[in-house]
């Protein structure tokens, strides 16, 4: 037999999650671009330090 | 038979004499003449009416007393002619027995010498074909021969002017030969007296060699101590730039080693950020794997309770718990696609220090390879060779000095020894001994060229004699002379052979002459028979009787007194 409290704590367990996955999905927005602009500008430097390295 | 008869004319001067008669015709008348042939009247008779003068003729056949005897001469020959005709034919007939068989005998001679002379011939024919055989045989080399004496005329008239020729360009190559000697006198003259002036310039050249020397020599140090000079200073110099470019050098590390140090520097710096930045990719991504798992086991949980509601038949709450259990499953999986993206994140920042890492060990190599202290003491170490070299240029260069003015002391020595030489100078007879000897060396040219064309000629003749030689040994091969000798032979026999056959004919002449002979002694006695008996028969029908039966005319004439006319 299912009981309601089943169903609810799922639902508590699972709006709980989504609340904090909404909000994971905002900071995801603004983490992703600055993860990749920091990452391609560390890229673009080293790539240019390369090319200033005396052989 | 004729008598020799004869018919005279008597004429008788008749006429008539009277008184009246003249006196002519009185001695005249009667007056009776006779005359052989009918000569005519003696004398015109004149024509006188008184005497009737006229001729009386009468002819008559008579025969002279001469003939008469004649006639009685004959016929006593005649008889005795017929009597020796006889005798004559007589012996005829044994003449003409005997020379039949001398005839007959000769004839067999003849004959058989004719056999003999024949077979002589035929023989003497065969010996002439052998040596007309020959003798062609002898004219075809004679021809050869001929053609060859021409040849060898020919090439005999080639090879003599040829040596004309030789011998003309050998004269003019000996002429030229004798002038070549004469300049080479010359030559040889001028090369004396330059010889001299030579010996004078080698003496004055010994003491010119020798102040050389000494001026080279001291020239020569000179050169070396200022070489040496010269090779401490470059090598002073090269010492400085070895030391200038060990300072730059050093310099230039100190720059590389400043340069990798800021790289370096900036390559630990985006490392480390990198490497943060990977920290916190891979944080993120932690959290949304546990995100994942979590939204995962809640859509587990759903699942089961729609499992567990459907087995108790509430379809409704089943439907509502498996759309629940989607909506967990797609959570799970895009936290999982955002683990998944922070992980790759991190791990492009990981590499990114990684590789930043690995440049800033190459960095540290450059840097570390480019250390500027061992430049720094090689630099001072040679400026102080470079210094010590200045020193010892310094003392060669004074060296130097010294020996320069040894070599212009040795220089003045050897000037004045050079005037002498200059004043010495063989040059212009050696010249003219060249000049000379050119001369000379022309003229053997011309001579070589002179004689060259003698060896030509030469040759020529040479070619002209060999082409002589072969054209004789065929004229030699060719000699007819044994042919002729055979055909001589050959023709010897035929005429010993001819000879003989001639003698065989002579003798068979002989013998068909004595058979002729015999033949006309027969036929001369068969003729003499035949005459004797024409004779006979001839004498047999002369008849001279009648011809006693005429008158003598001596008589007659006697008788009637005529005169001849």
């Amino acid at each position: 037999m299912i009981t309601k409290k089943q169903i609810d704590d799922l639902k508590i367990r699972s709006d709980s999650c989504m609340i904090r996955m909404e909000a994971q999905k905002k900071k995801n927005a603004a983490c992703r671009s600055r993860h990749a602009d920091i990452i391609k500008g560390i890229k673009d430097r080293l790539e240019k330090k390369k090319k200033e390295k005396p052989s | 038979m004729t008598c020799p008869l004869t018919r005279i004319t008597i004429m008788t001067h008749a006429g008539c004499l009277g008184p009246n008669s003249c006196q002519w015709c009185m001695d005249n008348i009667d007056t009776v003449y006779y005359s052989e042939d009918d000569l005519g009247e003696p004398y015109m008779l004149p024509g006188h009416d008184n005497c009737s003068c006229q001729w009386e003729k009468y002819e008559v056949t008579g025969i002279y007393q001469a003939d008469y005897e004649e006639i009685l001469r004959l016929i006593e020959e005649n008889e005795i002619a017929k009597a020796e005709c006889e005798v004559i034919i007589d012996a005829q007939l044994i003449i003409m027995t005997e020379q039949l068989a001398i005839a007959e005998a000769a004839t067999a001679d003849a004959a058989a010498y004719e056999a003999s002379a024949d077979a002589h011939y035929a023989e003497a024919a065969d010996w002439l074909a052998q040596s007309e055989a020959a003798y062609a045989t002898a004219e075809e080399m004679a021809a050869i021969q001929d053609e060859q004496q021409a040849i060898m005329d020919e090439q005999l008239a080639i090879a003599a002017q040829a040596v004309a020729d030789a011998e003309e360009n050998q004269s003019l190559a000996d002429a030229a030969y004798e002038e070549a000697e004469d300049w080479l006198a010359q030559s040889e003259a001028a090369y004396a007296t330059a010889e001299d002036m030579a010996a004078i310039q080698d003496e004055q050249q010994a003491i010119m060699v020798e102040q050389l020397a000494i001026a080279e020599a001291a020239t020569a140090d000179a050169a070396e101590y200022e070489a040496s000079a010269d090779a401490h200073y470059a090598e002073a110099a090269d010492w400085l730039a070895q030391a200038e470019a060990a300072y730059d050098e050093a310099v230039a590390c100190e720059a590389t080693q400043a340069e990798m140090q800021d790289l370096m520097d900036e390559f630990l710096a985006i490392a480390d950020e990198a490497n943060a930045e990977a920290d916190e990719a891979y944080s993120l991504a932690e959290e949304y794997l546990a995100d994942a798992e979590e939204w995962y086991n809640l859509g587990v949980e759903w699942e089961d309770l729609g499992d567990e509601a459907y087995d108790l038949g509430d379809y409704e709450l089943a439907d509502e718990c498996y759309e629940e259990a989607q909506t967990c499953y797609a959570n799970s999986i895009d936290c999982s696609d955002q683990a998944e993206y922070y992980t790759q994140l991190g791990d492009e920042a990981e590499q990114i220090a990684y590789d930043a890492m690995v440049e800033y060990e190459a960095a540290e190599a450059i840097y570390l390879e480019n250390d500027p202290a061992p430049y720094y003491d090689d630099a001072q170490t040679y400026l102080d060779y470079s210094n010590a070299a200045i020193d010892e240029g310094d003392a060669d260069a004074a060296l130097a000095v010294e020996a320069t003015q040894a070599a212009n002391d040795a220089l003045d020595a050897f000037d004045a020894a050079e005037a002498i030489y200059l004043a010495n100078d063989p040059a212009p007879f050696y010249a003219d001994a060249q000049t000379y000897l050119d001369n000379s060396n022309a003229a053997i040219d011309a001579g070589d060229a002179y004689a060259a064309l003698a060896s030509d000629y030469n040759q020529a003749a040479n070619d002209a004699l060999d082409a002589y030689d072969a054209a004789e040994a065929i004229y030699l091969a060719n000699d007819p002379a044994p042919f002729y000798a055979d055909a001589q032979t050959y023709l010897d026999n035929s005429n010993t052979a001819i000879d003989a056959g001639d003698a065989d004919a002579a003798l068979a002449a002989e013998a068909t002459q004595a058979a002729n002979d015999a033949l006309d002694a027969y036929d001369a006695a068969e003729a003499e028979i035949e005459n004797q008996i024409d004779i006979l028969t001839t004498l047999s029908q002369v008849d001279y009787s009648e011809c006693l039966d005429y008158p003598i005319i001596e008589d007659l004439i006697a008788e009637c007194g005529a005169q001849q006319i």
